[in-house]
Parts: C-alpha cells; sequence; structure tokens
C-alpha cells in the first residue's frame, strides 16, 4: 500500500542551516522586509488541493507576475487556502494586499475584509460568467416550495445567502425548511439525489458541464439555472500596502493571458486570464445577496 | 487548485536505455538463470545496492527473445522498492520514470497481462506522487489500468486491483476534476477484503474508505484487524510497513 501513497512527500529543504543556498534566501527575505512585500491570497473553499500541495502552482503565478511587472521574481508572493477559516485568516495578515476568491467567498467577507474588486479570473475552457446550476431527482421538484424539508447540498453552501440570493432569487424564495450544507464532495449527494432522496445539489460551472457525464444523469434534472455569475473576483484588500506596487501587480496580473511566457504559470492555477470586472453582474449579484441577507 | 498537467504515459526508449539495462541479446535459457539469480537477489536484499543488482539482473533478462513477463515485473518490482527507500529526491523522480517505461515495455511485450497492467498503474501512482505534473492524466490513466485488472485478473495480489483502486478513489480529487469518489473506494476496498480478508492493506484501505464516508467505529474495527494481521505477519519484510501505518491511522481514529 504503500507504493499509493499519493500525497505528495516533502521535500528535505535547508537541511544545513547555514548553507550557501539558504544565506542566499535569507538575505532575500530580509531585503523584501523593507521593500513592503505583496502577498495574493487565493481561496476557494472546498475546492480541491491544500496550501502545501498548490505551493508549486501558486509559486509559479507569483513569479510570473513578478516578471510581468518588472520585479524580482520574489517581490510578490502567492498562497493558496481551500478552506474558508483559512482563506479569511491569512488575509487577516499585513501583507495580504490581494485576494483571488470564489464569488460566494467574495461577497460573504466584502465588507469584513474590505474586498475591492479589481479583475475577473477566467478559468481555463470556461467563462468569465456561469450560472450556478440547481439539480434534483428528476420530477421531483417545480418550485421552491418542494424543497421544504430537503437538504441543498453546494460548495456554496458556506453562504446561506449566496445560495438564497444571486443562485437561487431567479427562482423563488427557498422555504425555511430547506437545510443549506457546505461540501466539496457533491458526487455522493448527486447519486443521493438520483436514488429518489430529498436532496438537492446547487452546482458551480465546472461541475454542472460535467453532469450530463455522470453515468446516473438520466436520474436527475436540471430545476434552476441561474443568471451569468462571475466566477471568481480578484480583489484587493482593505487598501492594504503601497498603492503603486497593488496597482501595478494587478496589472502584472491582467497582462499575464498575454504573456506566452506565463502560460505555464496560467495553466498550473487552471486559469486561462485576467478580465476586466463586469461591473453590471458584479453589481446585480450584490443586490441579490444583500436582499437574501436581510 | 491543481499543478498544471503532462502526460503520465509518453513512449517508452529502448529497454537498453532504461537505468543499467545491458539492452543485448540474451538467449532464453540464460534469461531463466538470469530471473532465477534476480528473484533470489531481490528476496534477500536488505539494501538498496542489493535491490539496484536484483533489478539489473531482472532487465538484462528483460533483453531475451522472446522477453519474459517476469523479468519485466521483477525490474519493475525492485524500482518501486528503490523509489521507495531513495532520500534523494531528483534520483527518486529519475527512478519513477524508469518505473513507467519498463511498466510500458512489459505490456507492449505482453498486451494481454494483467500483471503488466497492474505494476504499470503502481508505477504511475508513483510517478504521480513524486511528478505532480503528471498526476491529474496519471490518476485516470491507473483507474483505467486498475479497472482492467480487476476484470482479468481479481485475485492478483491478494485483490490489489480493487484495494489500490480503493485507495486512487479515496485520496484523488473529487468529481469533476479528478476520479476521487470515497463511495465507490468504499465498493472496491470492501470487495478487496471479501476476497483476501487475512491480507493486512486490505484491512488497511478498509479502515480508511469507512473512515472517509463517515463510519468512524467500523473503521476503528478494520484498523485494529489490519494491526492484528500485521503483527501475526512479522516473517513478511513488509510487515513493519503495515504495522507502523495501520497503528497511525489508529491512533487518529481512537
Amino acid at each position: 500500500m504503500s507504493l499509493l501513497t499519493l500525497a505528495a512527500r516533502s521535500s528535505s529543504g535547508c537541511r544545513g542551516l547555514l548553507g550557501p543556498a539558504c544565506l542566499v534566501a535569507c538575505l532575500a527575505l530580509a531585503g523584501l522586509a523593507g521593500a513592503d512585500p505583496l502577498t495574493l491570497v487565493v481561496c476557494a473553499p472546498g475546492y480541491p488541493g491544500s496550501t502545501g500541495e498548490a505551493q508549486p502552482a501558486m509559486d509559479g503565478l507569483a513569479s510570473a507576475a513578478a516578471v510581468a511587472a518588472g520585479w524580482g521574481r520574489d517581490d510578490f508572493r502567492a498562497v493558496y487556502f481551500e478552506t474558508e477559516e483559512g482563506g479569511v485568516a491569512r488575509l487577516g495578515e499585513a501583507d495580504a494586499g490581494l485576494a483571488l476568491v470564489t464569488l460566494p467567498f467574495f461577497l460573504e467577507h466584502r465588507e469584513q475584509l474590505g474586498l475591492e474588486p479589481e479583475l475577473l479570473a477566467v478559468p481555463v475552457g470556461r467563462e468569465p460568467l456561469e450560472p450556478w446550476v440547481l439539480v434534483a431527482a428528476a420530477g421531483k421538484v417545480s418550485r421552491p416550495a418542494d424543497l421544504a424539508g430537503w437538504s441543498l447540498v453546494s460548495l456554496a453552501g458556506h453562504s446561506e445567502p449566496f445560495v438564497r440570493g444571486p443562485a437561487l432569487a431567479g427562482w423563488g424564495a427557498l422555504p425555511d425548511g430547506v437545510a443549506i450544507t457546505f461540501s466539496g464532495a457533491v458526487l455522493s449527494s448527486l447519486r443521493r439525489a438520483a436514488r429518489g432522496e430529498p436532496v438537492a445539489v446547487l452546482l458551480d460551472g465546472e461541475q454542472a458541464a460535467a453532469l450530463p457525464e455522470l453515468p446516473f444523469a438520466s436520474d436527475l434534472a436540471v430545476v434552476h439555472r441561474s443568471a451569468p455569475l462571475p466566477v471568481s473576483v480578484l480583489c484587493s484588500v482593505d487598501g492594504r500596502g503601497d498603492p503603486t506596487r497593488r496597482t501595478a501587480a494587478v496589472a502584472a496580473l491582467a497582462a499575464l493571458g498575454g504573456r506566452p511566457d506565463a502560460a505555464g504559470a496560467l495553466a498550473g492555477v487552471r486559469i486561462d486570464r485576467f478580465e476586466p470586472v463586469d461591473r453590471a453582474a458584479l453589481a446585480a449579484a450584490e443586490a441579490a445577496f444583500a436582499g437574501a441577507a436581510d | 487548485m491543481v499543478a498544471g498537467c503532462t502526460t503520465a504515459l509518453k513512449p517508452p526508449p529502448p529497454l537498453a536505455e532504461i537505468g543499467v539495462g545491458t539492452g543485448r541479446p540474451v538467449a532464453i535459457s540464460s534469461a531463466e538463470a538470469l530471473l532465477a539469480e534476480a528473484e533470489e537477489e531481490l528476496a534477500a536484499a536488505r539494501d538498496p545496492a542489493s535491490v539496484e543488482r536484483a533489478r539489473r539482473l531482472f532487465l538484462e533478462a528483460a533483453g531475451a527473445e522472446p522477453p519474459p513477463v517476469g523479468a519485466f515485473l521483477g525490474a519493475a518490482r525492485a524500482t518501486a522498492r528503490l523509489v521507495e527507500d531513495e532520500p534523494d529526491a531528483d534520483r527518486r523522480r529519475e527512478l519513477v520514470v524508469e518505473g513507467v517505461q519498463i511498466g510500458q515495455l512489459c505490456l507492449e511485450a505482453h498486451p494481454a497481462s494483467p500483471e503488466c497492467r497492474y505494476r504499470l498503474a503502481l508505477a504511475v501512482g508513483q510517478q504521480a506522487r513524486e511528478r505532480s505534473s503528471t498526476a491529474v492524466d496519471g490518476l485516470e490513466v491507473m483507474v483505467e489500468l486498475l479497472e482492467e485488472v480487476i476484470a482479468a485478473a481479481p485475485d492478483l495480489d491478494a485483490a490489489g486491483g480493487h484495494r489500490v483502486l480503493a485507495l486512487v478513489l479515496l485520496r484523488a480529487p473529487g468529481w469533476p476534476t479528478g476520479p476521487g469518489d470515497p463511495e465507490l473506494g468504499l465498493e472496491h476496498a470492501r470487495a478487496a477484503v471479501a476476497a483476501f480478508p487475512d491480507h493486512p492493506p486490505n484491512q488497511l484501505v478498509l479502515g480508511e474508505a469507512l473512515l472517509e464516508t463517515g463510519d468512524r467505529e467500523g473503521a476503528r474495527r478494520a484498523l485494529e484487524r489490519g494491526v492484528a494481521l500485521a503483527r501475526a505477519r512479522s516473517a513478511d519484510p513488509e510487515a513493519a510497513a503495515w504495522l507502523a501505518e495501520a497503528e497511525t491511522a489508529l491512533t487518529a481514529v481512537r
């Protein structure tokens, strides 16, 4: 069984603390301390990967953006969190000047964290705006009231106002008796739904696109499709850091999609490009969220 | 988030270019003698140098015409063992590629062999761990190979097809990013235990699957059985690793 330990082994790191490579690294870090370090915190609750597993890809993205900005490769950093708590905690630190977050996370925490939209990230093979899709057993649900006493499972389940607002307000008001649950592993819930159990699943764009390939897809029906919503939002955080550097970093990220030398770094984080914010779509999402949160 | 992707399987080079293989023609009678010597060397090996010697003999035997399947399978087992014992990350990355290439050549020479498929799946798994850029494609390749193994030889390596597929489904990223599917993983873990209940790794994977799907008490029972079975198999070279893994998992469950 040990042959198949899929978790990545950590590399040996700096074993000799005073070795030349470590000395160079320490000097570089000391230099950065005086140069207002800027960190991009990427947070996608429930999505695959961990902070450690994603770090090489994060390093690639940060390095590509630093090069595009004309900075040293170590002048910009990026770190990933797959939990809401981890992302919120890291965004509270002084060097976290930029955030790349899912729309539910953005809407849930924008006031608390002072998130200001700068760009939209477009995932590889997808659109900058995509609908969220509600799925249930075929023939069981036709209106919101049918969900009374049901479970509603979603990657966005950590934000009930997002589920009730931007995702489903266009369908109608969900009954109070629906239990909204956060889960990154929705396959199990889709199976339960396909068996006719009282479970509905709210899918993001990637999941919705993959739905027809499931062997039990014919037992499921799409109940509602939201208006297209931003997939993930690049934000400044609480006006933190040197505005000139932050603006330069945003411009560098916006330029990555047109730089052949950044293609690998973008592919590493499954992003095709960054685009200007669709202000109308974001305002509509914010309004629907506020309406559901009241 | 996952790392950028490359394919898990690239066309393998000629045998002579893999590791320390000589690639010189070997008479089939000589190959049989080489294989016997290699098996002895590997069985008795207590250090990486001995494993490497055994691997060299297996690769030499693979130069026979027709190449015996046992030569590839032995070389694959030895390579896998070297990967696990190698402290240098760069050397491990070289070895995992060689392991995959040996599995591919095994399958090229013996297209119907479930053993070649199984060894290739294991090698792709090691490669996914050591070269994360191959993981996304590698996990899909593993699932396909292991499903073929289960269909053709469900009892191979004490239901190894079910056991390894269970591990992949338990540990891989979930739908739609990857093949991860804990419930299906539990089904395969149960199938492995049903076929070979006394094989300690089968109980360990069942424990992991039960824990992953929310049955903590069932997981504890499976892991305790795994500990007992591993202790009873103390003569097995892998018993210590099974025991350590089971005890670690059990501590987390209690």
